[in-house]
């Protein structure tokens, strides 16, 4: 399996372009994969012919769906490169995106917001994304400076840290449910919150998202030979001249970064940011120069999918994509497991 | 590059463990080429010496200098030009092949996202075949057993084209065919391509088979500086390992050789 | 094998009797909302209420001297205000505090936790859930209040007067094209809000008033429909129930894909600015009633 890596990659574009078409083509209404390519090209001003589509169509198509699936992309990238970006550096291959605190900092902040009687209104993001995407950051910089002593931020220091400051939030929310009524009135949509589920409304949100999350995933890819070298060890790492500590907070920074950039967008979705690198792993080897974009390109080929079956299966009702991701996921990697045992050397 | 001088020079260094363990006023000179052997007991210092050398541990007092340049004044990447580490123990927790894990020496040389090294895999090449380990370089290297795993680690260090090669208890491990192999394969790099050479070494004998010069380290300091005759005598092994031992020599180098004594062996 | 039957029908007709045995109902004996049997002994004369609706029934029955402790949220009417407080309606009341009013009798409300409910009961104070689904459940609701707290004729009353000014609503609705309506409870993630659907009270308003839930096609009561099924349902008019959480019906007409719904076009948007008689199961939803009727259909209610 590992033998194609070129046309695997060729592959994964291949499958996000084919995958964006069909996602924004199905919904309630039928629009066909054909008129949204002559959208496209007829809004960048390629093709010029008159619209042979509805005026809604195009409405439904530029300002409901492709915000959306844009949305969904740009989840599944980020958590994808992020769960690389940990797992590579923590040099544990059950490290996920949330592991140092971003999801319990996401959940505090997610559950002040909605404790707020604020109404606010940031580029197109309400306080509870806000509040999420900040509550994630300062989280990983409080787990970060706890764990720092004497210069060096220690790896089992941070996991510990990580579990502490989460154990402490989620205990902290968990009580703010139990006082509040107002928010006790609104658990569904802290819960809605939580289990995920792509809500972009506005395209000034993916204005925002969209540059941080492809900026992250560039100065990711910048640090690949050096996550290659991590992987023997922060020791022999610093050997090989890599200024460990620095550098392992810039990558535990745009790790958190891209991971509170999904959780704006997209609440907790779990799975993808553990498994995906995985998977890529199994089928192109560790190398995390290929690593890193072969997961990002799969990583959102696989939210918009699940995103798509969320928003259809069980029309008009909308299943959390966080219920997808491990429905789908779960036995396609059973299935990769199986047919890589030998060559997975874990 | 090899065709650097590359001496280590220790220069009244010091450092200390926060509550604890601390070396002070260290002078060492090892010149260009020599083979050196760092001996003491566990907690002696072995470990920490090797550790201030590469700059991993950062110097309290005094001054490192490899080739003349101080490590002070020298980034990381520029550290692992010039030095490179065979660290004791190896754990990688993914399936990288043999192969990939010699090209991670090439990681000095390499910049940013399109970073050319020209000479990368000729070097691996290279380092694999001094090492010989050329016919492994597709397969796993967590496959591979103890002995086959250190030659990777060493091929990589020499992928790194070091003038200064440091090793932290090489033979640690391993069985004794592969100790020898390992050994063998300092010496010939020493001797063919004159690099310089300090290992840290729990292993008497063999340091004393296979090291022009020996640094006995106790208590964080050093306790004897010297050729294998000066250093390893009756009495010095006495009171730096509490052991009562016979010394005598190898019949074919003439080299000191430690003979353990047991109890019963002992004349009462 | 002669005797595993034998057992059977000793067990089936042992179990017929004691089934026919227990609907034997005495005069206040009747079952509540979640079908629970009640079994009240002469009449309670301390009864404490834990929801706003439930405070409202009591006191419109002329109750009110009897009821010795609410919920924090009764604030209507206005001697309610003053009465001692047992807790919230979510997430949880004070059993003890509940304990010291020593009330016979606890009115509660769908979602009081059923763990409540039977440690109260364990301690013999019993307990009567209303959770109507619509309006003749309230009606319903009331009625079987008044039976068990022998305020049967103002029961009567109230009902009836309910009643009538329902029937007044209907008979005007009756006939006229019924427009298409969204309910909307939750409007924080704009592209996905949550509404009204079936099963719900709101959605049984909105029926009664001669409109068209277009949330009805949903999986639960409350749920969350995506802006491109509000789309293809094209509501013609949108009620506003999260006023209070600070939406707007300007942001409303802002959201993105949004201007293409008749409502929109129209201005069609309505806040709820007074979501106590709207959602509240009580007396006062005939006036609530009287609000939707206006902005359902403008043309046959000034």
């Amino acid at each position: 399996m590992r033998k194609h890596k070129g046309l695997i990659m060729l592959g994964l574009a291949a499958a996000v372009i084919v995958i964006m078409l069909v996602s924004t083509s199905v919904g309630p209404v039928k629009i066909s994969i054909m008129d949204i390519i002559r959208m496209l090209l007829h809004k960048i001003g390629v093709l010029h012919s008159t619209a042979g589509w509805q005026p809604t169509e195009e409405t439904i198509v530029f300002q409901v769906r492709l915000p959306r699936v844009l949305g969904a992309a740009l989840v599944g990238a980020a958590l994808s490169t992020a769960g690389v970006l940990f797992q590579g550096l923590l040099r544990n291959p059950m490290a996920d995106p949330y592991i140092i605190g971003t999801a319990s900092g996401a959940s505090f902040g997610a559950t002040l917001a909605m404790l707020l009687p604020l109404s606010v209104v940031f580029y197109g993001f309400g306080l509870v994304p806000i509040a999420a995407f900040l509550g994630a950051l300062a989280t990983v910089l409080i787990v970060y400076r706890l764990a720092r002593f004497g210069g060096k931020a220690p790896i089992v220091s941070m996991l510990l840290a990580g579990f502490v400051v989460s154990s402490f939030l989620v205990a902290i929310v968990m009580l703010l449910l139990t006082m509040s009524d107002r928010l006790g009135l609104r658990l569904q949509q802290v819960f809605s919150f939580l289990m995920g589920g792509i809500s972009v409304t506005y395209w000034q949100q993916i204005a925002v998202i969209a540059p941080l999350v492809i900026i992250g995933i560039i100065i990711a890819q910048l640090f690949a030979g050096h996550l290659n070298a991590f992987s023997v060890g922060e020791e022999s790492a610093s050997y090989l001249g890599i200024n460990v500590e620095r550098e392992k907070m810039l990558i535990l920074g745009i790790g958190s970064l891209l991971t509170a950039c999904a959780v704006s967008i997209g609440g907790l979705i779990g799975f993808v940011g553990l498994i995906m690198p995985h998977a890529m792993r199994l089928s192109l080897g560790p190398d995390h120069r290929l690593l890193l974009p072969a997961s990002a390109l799969a990583g959102a080929s696989f939210l918009m999918l699940a995103d798509l079956l969320a928003r259809t299966l069980l029309s008009p009702a909308q299943i959390p994509v966080g219920v997808l991701t491990a429905l789908i996921g779960a036995p396609f990697f059973i299935y990769l497991l199986r047919h890589a045992r030998r060559e997975y050397a874990f | 590059m090899l065709s650097e001088p590359a001496n280590l020079l220790l220069q009244d260094a010091g450092f200390a463990y926060t509550g604890g363990f601390g070396m002070h006023h260290i002078n060492l000179f090892v010149p260009d080429g020599e083979m050196t052997g760092l001996l003491g007991p566990n907690g002696s210092g072995k470990t920490t010496l090797l550790k201030l050398a590469t700059g991993v541990l950062p110097l309290a007092e005094g001054d490192i200098c490899v080739g003349g340049v101080s490590l002070r004044k020298i980034s990381r990447r520029e550290v692992a030009q010039k030095i490179a580490v065979v660290p004791q123990q190896f754990n990688i927790p993914f399936a990288y092949s043999v192969e990939e894990v010699v090209l991670l020496g090439r990681t000095p040389f390499i910049r940013g996202l399109f970073g050319e090294d020209k000479r990368g895999h000729q070097m691996v090449t290279d380092a694999l075949e001094v090492t010989g380990m050329i016919e492994f370089r597709n397969r796993y290297f967590n496959e591979l057993s103890g002995g086959e795993r250190q030659k990777v680690v060493l091929a990589m260090a020499i992928a790194q084209e070091p003038t200064l090669l440091l090793l932290d208890e090489p033979t640690a491990h391993l069985d004794i065919n592969h100790q020898v192999e390992i050994l063998e394969l300092l010496r010939k790099l020493n001797r063919e391509q004159k690099m310089t050479v300090v290992a840290a070494m729990h292993d008497l004998n063999l340091s004393a088979l296979y090291f022009d010069r020996l640094v006995l380290l106790d208590h964080g300091s050093i306790f004897a500086d010297g050729t294998p005759d000066t250093v390893i005598t009756k009495e010095i092994i006495r009171k730096v390992f509490f052991a009562s031992v016979d010394v005598s020599q190898h019949p074919r180098s003439h080299v000191p050789q430690i003979v353990m004594l047991p109890e019963d062996t002992q004349p009462n | 094998m002669k005797n595993f039957w034998l057992i059977v029908i000793a067990l089936a007709m042992f179990l017929t009797m004691a089934a026919g045995c227990s609907s034997n109902k005495t005069a206040a004996s009747l079952t509540d909302d979640l079908g629970q049997t009640i079994n009240i002994k002469g009449t309670p004369q301390r009864i404490v209420s834990l929801a706003p609706s439930d405070t409202e029934i009591l006191f419109a029955l002329g109750l009110g001297s009897k009821v010795v402790g609410t919920d924090s949220d009764s604030d209507y009417p206005t001697a309610a205000t003053t009465l001692p407080h047992v807790g919230s309606g979510y997430p949880s009341f004070d059993i003890e505090t509940i304990v010291n009013l020593k009330p016979d009798l606890v009115i509660g409300f769908g979602y009081t936790k059923p763990d409540y409910v039977s440690q109260l009961e364990n301690l013999g104070i019993p307990v009567v859930i209303l959770a109507p689904k619509d309006v003749s459940g309230v009606i319903s609701d009331l009625t079987m209040v008044g039976k068990i707290t022998g305020a049967t004729s103002q029961a009567k009353t109230l009902a009836t007067s309910i009643q009538n000014s329902l029937n007044t609503i209907e008979a005007k609705v009756k006939g006229v094209t019924d427009p298409r309506v969204l309910w909307e409870f939750d409007g924080t993630n704009p592209s996905n809000p949550w509404v009204a659907g079936p099963g719900s009270f709101s959605d049984s308003m909105i029926t009664l008033v001669g409109g068209q839930d277009v949330g009805a096609s949903g999986p639960a009561s409350s749920w969350q429909m995506s802006t491109e099924d509000i789309i293809k349902a094209d509501p013609q008019i949108i009620i506003l129930d999260d006023y209070q959480f600070g939406v707007t019906v300007q942001s409303v007409e802002q959201r993105p894909g949004w201007s293409a719904i008749t409502a929109v076009k129209d201005g069609a948007i309505y806040p709820i600015t007074d979501s106590d008689l709207t959602d509240r199961p009580g007396p006062r939803v005939i006036d609530g009633f009287q609000i939707l009727a206006q902005f359902i259909h403008p043309e046959l209610f000034k």
